[in-house]
């Protein structure tokens, strides 16, 4: 190592640790104002670990406050029944879409590209009115069924598909495979790696999605994670910092453990499906 | 011009040796290959040669002098990359010219305001007319305005000669440069890179797996396996006295034909059966150091496995006798053809006849191979 | 039957289930935000009552709207510079060595990942103004504090700043897989033909191999800040005094607050213009690099 290198590689890590600082610093606000007590947070000194631990009370008053447990139950609930159900409409979609020439291919290419284009919330009003005539708001379904048709989902499986060989296709024709079964059992296992990638895409979107819930349901009962942080927060209204940075630690946490266990598939998973 | 020195280059990747202290000396002027299967260290070899990559222990000197410490681009070398390694977003003028413009035009003649000083545009002119010169020189000269991806593989391939050849470097590196053509393109393209050389006059080290490109461009071969060059002459020596079983192998197509041999007296060699007690020797001998015979007068016999028609010659493949092994012998095509299925002898010339120790290195001497005793 | 009749049974058969929830969920409400947009429907009406476009007219002349329309524009224009370019040069300072690259990525992707509902709410506290950390620093500093999210001078270009931080790590991730794309050849290349510093190579090879990327990181940028709308309504309310007010923020308001559906489709068809104007945009480079590739 010349010295020249020496000095790059310090400055390098000067300015990533500058950015690391800026990206991580809410991250440790949250996390250690969670852990202190009420007169800690109000002093003046900025302190990063409390002199008095109060971890169990903030933590205990959190869970007792709200039911956070429910929140969280409910986004798993609701993530897992899209994702299901997204996978089960659109791979048979995007099979077609890419391997089967039928009347009208062009034109529902045509229709997901469009679609594509536009972000939910725009026909977000319509959809409200809708549900509201077949009186499913307020529930499950008010969060899940809008989000069972995912173009992008389409889009992105008929990419994936293109580049699976025809031949694998007439190989399973051979064996007696019917088109559905050809898409179960020969395509999916083929398509794994997309399919995690829309996997996290889709976890990832509707465990944080906000404006949705908000407008779909209004008892707390079916209140997905975020909405439960808003929920806490306004029901504290006042100050009670330690048991609401405690609250949203808690609703963070389990995207953020399942993304630092399985990072490389987490950014693989969003790299893959931001250059659609 | 330059000469150019390896002296005891050793490379390390972690735990693995990829170079093992190897020592080389190539003559100004010399075209030489390093050879050898994938894996063998020859592309690190290249590289650090090149500057693009620091060797672990050991010298290289460029014209006697050593250069360790230089950077690529003060080696005054040249490199063609397998890829051809063109730049995608420039033009086939503008890909030939950034050697030059990189070294001539300093920061500020390449910024904007380059365009407003005389002596850059000066620079600049003299740079076009080089870049033609040798566009004309590979006659690509009505490429000049396409961007790479326009290009074929045989077209891409003389604009990243055209690259390395603007600049008049001491030494040119071709790294794999023709294993991206299709085979026909190959052929050609051996002709017209060994006429560069001799037109050009410069030190030329190729990087090849292919031993047909070793064979027909170079005025010696360095064989490398194992991070270490295992025979370093010319195509002829090579080919004609291998110093080690592996280079015997590698080199020439059909593969030679090996078989265990026992020694029993003073330049005789007895064919081996089976498990041989105590350590045998390899015989070796080309296919056309061997001619079918009857099985009386050969020391070989067996049934024609195979016959391989390629019009010019004959290769006879025979399952030996007691053993699965194979021997290839070419016959002349306008001879009595073999039949597949019936029992021939092989008898070798033994004036070609080679015999290797159990560490793979040549026994000097004259051999005899007779049958299994 | 033919083959090629079965292949078309089969494929309308498969597409089938994709192509009704499709037409319910997307193609129709779609459809209808273009007619609401031309009534003056509230929701609950039985009945649409076409009024021409006298919601546009009202658009034209409601300052809300107009401060809603420029201060997307603003918030975008400062998101999208800030998290592009410290996207770029997170992945290039990354790129650059060997060391620590995995935490780096790391630290940088997880406000990406954290809800970032729960994070806004986090970001009110540390902008406390007066046991906020942020205040703390500028006090330490010697710089005067501010009631960051209720100055209405500032409150967008703080809610900008989250915004930044929120997406940067996404650019980065983007253009990470840009940088990895480029050929290592190409860089031995430039160091054979004699490029001096990293800076001619990064002239040289990275940035213009990278210009697509930067297109399309930049595009869809735009598209993503148009989208602002959870910081904005956890924290400012669109206040203080209509100085947050974001277009998905006075569509909320106005479909889902007062219920003035018309109203708010008609909104809705102002920044469905807009994205999809920006989205055409991201269309043509494609097709420009695609066409040149």
């Amino acid at each position: 190592m010349t010295t020249g290198s020496f000095v790059t590689s310090t400055l390098r890590h000067f300015a990533l640790l500058l950015i690391s600082a800026f990206s991580l610093l809410p991250f440790a606000v949250m996390v250690s104002t969670s852990i202190k007590p009420a007169d800690e947070i109000f002093s003046d000194s900025v302190r990063w670990w409390p002199e008095k631990l109060a971890l169990v009370e903030n933590y205990s008053e959190a869970f007792s406050a709200a039911p956070l447990m429910l929140y969280l139950m409910n986004g798993i609930i609701v993530t897992v029944a899209i994702f299901f159900l997204q996978v089960l409409v659109a791979l048979p979609a995007a099979y077609a879409l890419a391997k089967l020439r039928f009347v009208g291919r062009r034109v529902a290419f045509g229709f997901v590209l469009f679609c594509l284009l536009i972000p939910y919330h725009a026909i977000a009003v319509p959809l409200f009115i809708l549900l509201y005539f077949v009186g499913l708001l307020d529930s499950y379904s008010a969060l899940v069924l809008p989000f069972t048709i995912s173009v992008f989902g389409i889009f992105l499986m008929r990419q994936f598909f293109m580049g699976v060989p025809d031949d694998l296709v007439d190989a399973a024709r051979m064996d007696g495979m019917s088109e559905l079964s050809i898409v179960w059992r020969v395509m999916l296992p083929a398509a794994i790696p997309a399919l995690t990638a829309f996997g996290v895409f889709s976890v990832v979107a509707h465990w944080n999605d906000y404006f949705w819930p908000l407008v779909a349901v209004s008892s707390d009962s079916y209140f997905t994670p975020p909405l439960g942080v808003m929920a806490f927060r306004n029901a504290e209204a006042g100050n009670n910092f330690g048991p609401l940075m405690a609250a949203a630690t808690i609703i963070v946490a389990p995207l953020l453990a399942l993304f630092l266990l399985a990072q490389r598939r987490f950014i693989e998973g969003i790299a893959f499906t931001g250059i659609k | 011009m330059a000469g150019v020195n390896i002296r005891s280059v050793a490379k390390t990747f972690g735990e693995t040796q990829v170079l093992k202290r190897v020592d080389l000396d190539i003559r100004d002027g010399e075209f030489i290959s390093l050879v050898g299967p994938s894996g063998c260290g020859k592309s690190t070899l290249l590289r650090i040669v090149a500057g693009l990559e620091q060797q672990t222990e050991g010298h290289i000197l460029l014209d006697g002098k050593t250069v360790d410490r230089l950077r690529p681009r003060d080696r005054d070398l040249a490199m063609v990359f397998q890829s051809y390694a063109l730049y995608p977003h420039l033009t086939v003028a503008e890909n030939i010219a950034v050697p030059l413009t990189m070294r001539r035009l300093s920061t500020l003649d390449r910024s904007l305001m380059g365009g407003l000083l005389p002596a850059a545009r000066a620079k600049r002119k003299d740079i076009a007319a080089e870049v033609d010169k040798v566009c004309e020189a590979l006659s690509i000269s009505m490429l000049k305005d396409r961007k790479p991806a326009a290009l074929s593989g045989g077209q891409r391939q003389r604009v990243a000669l055209a690259r390395a050849m603007v600049r008049k470097p001491s030494a040119f590196l071709m790294d794999e440069p023709l294993s991206n053509l299709d085979a026909k393109m190959r052929v050609q393209a051996r002709g017209e890179i060994a006429a560069l050389h001799r037109q050009l006059g410069s030190t030329f080290i190729y990087v090849t797996h292919d031993q047909a490109e070793a064979m027909t461009m170079s005025d010696r071969i360095a064989v490398m396996m194992g991070g270490e060059i295992l025979q370093l002459d010319t195509p002829d020596h090579v080919y004609q006295m291998p110093q080690d079983l592996r280079v015997a192998e590698f080199i020439g197509s059909p593969k030679i034909n090996v078989v265990k041999a026992m020694h029993t007296k003073d330049g005789v060699l007895a064919v081996a059966r089976g498990e041989t007690p105590g350590q045998s020797i390899h015989a070796a001998f080309r296919p056309e150091a061997a001619r079918l015979a009857g099985e009386a007068e050969a020391p070989l016999a067996g049934i024609i496995h195979h016959v391989e028609n390629l019009g010019a010659d004959l290769f006879v493949q025979i399952r030996l006798d007691g053993g699965d092994d194979l021997v290839i012998v070419r016959c002349d095509p306008a001879g009595v053809r073999p039949v597949i299925g019936d029992r021939t002898g092989v008898a070798i010339d033994h004036a070609r006849l080679h015999a290797f120790g159990p560490d793979n290195r040549r026994i000097d001497g004259s051999f005899r191979l007779e049958a299994a005793q | 039957m033919s083959l090629s009749a079965s292949q078309n049974r089969a494929g309308l058969a498969l597409i089938a289930p994709a192509a009704v929830l499709g037409l319910l969920f997307l193609i129709a409400p779609l459809a209808s935000i273009f007619v609401l947009a031309f009534t003056d429907y509230q929701l609950g009406d039985r009945a649409l009552n076409f009024i021409g476009l006298e919601n546009f007219h009202a658009l034209g002349d409601d300052p809300v709207f107009w401060r809603s329309l420029s201060n997307t524009l603003i918030y975008s224009a400062v998101v999208v510079p800030g998290s592009v370019l410290l996207g770029l040069i997170s992945a290039l300072l990354i790129d650059a060595g060997t060391s620590l690259r995995s935490f780096y990525r790391t630290a940088f992707f997880l406000p990406v990942m954290a809800s970032l509902l729960a994070m806004a709410v986090v970001w009110e506290f540390m902008l406390h103004p007066s046991f906020g950390i942020v205040n703390a620093a500028m006090k330490a500093l010697g710089l005067p504090p501010h009631n960051w999210l209720k100055d209405g001078s500032i409150a967008l270009y703080v809610l900008a700043v989250i915004g930044i931080w929120q997406s940067f790590g996404f650019n980065m991730v983007l253009f990470m897989a840009g940088l990895s794309a480029i050929p290592r050849d190409l860089y031995d290349a430039a160091e054979m033909d004699g490029t001096p510093n990293a800076w001619d190579r990064f002239k040289l090879i990275t940035w213009p191999l990278l210009a697509p990327v930067t297109v399309f990181v930049a595009i869809t940028s735009v598209i993503r800040s148009f989208q602002v709308f959870d910081t904005v309504h956890a924290l400012t309310q669109g206040g203080p005094n209509k100085a947050t007010e974001v277009l998905l923020y006075t569509i909320y308001a106005e479909g889902f607050e007062f219920f003035r559906s018309g109203h708010a489709a008609a909104i809705t068809v102002v920044f469905i213009m807009l994205v999809v104007g920006v989205s055409m945009l991201r269309f043509l480079s494609l097709k420009k690099n695609g066409a040149s590739a």
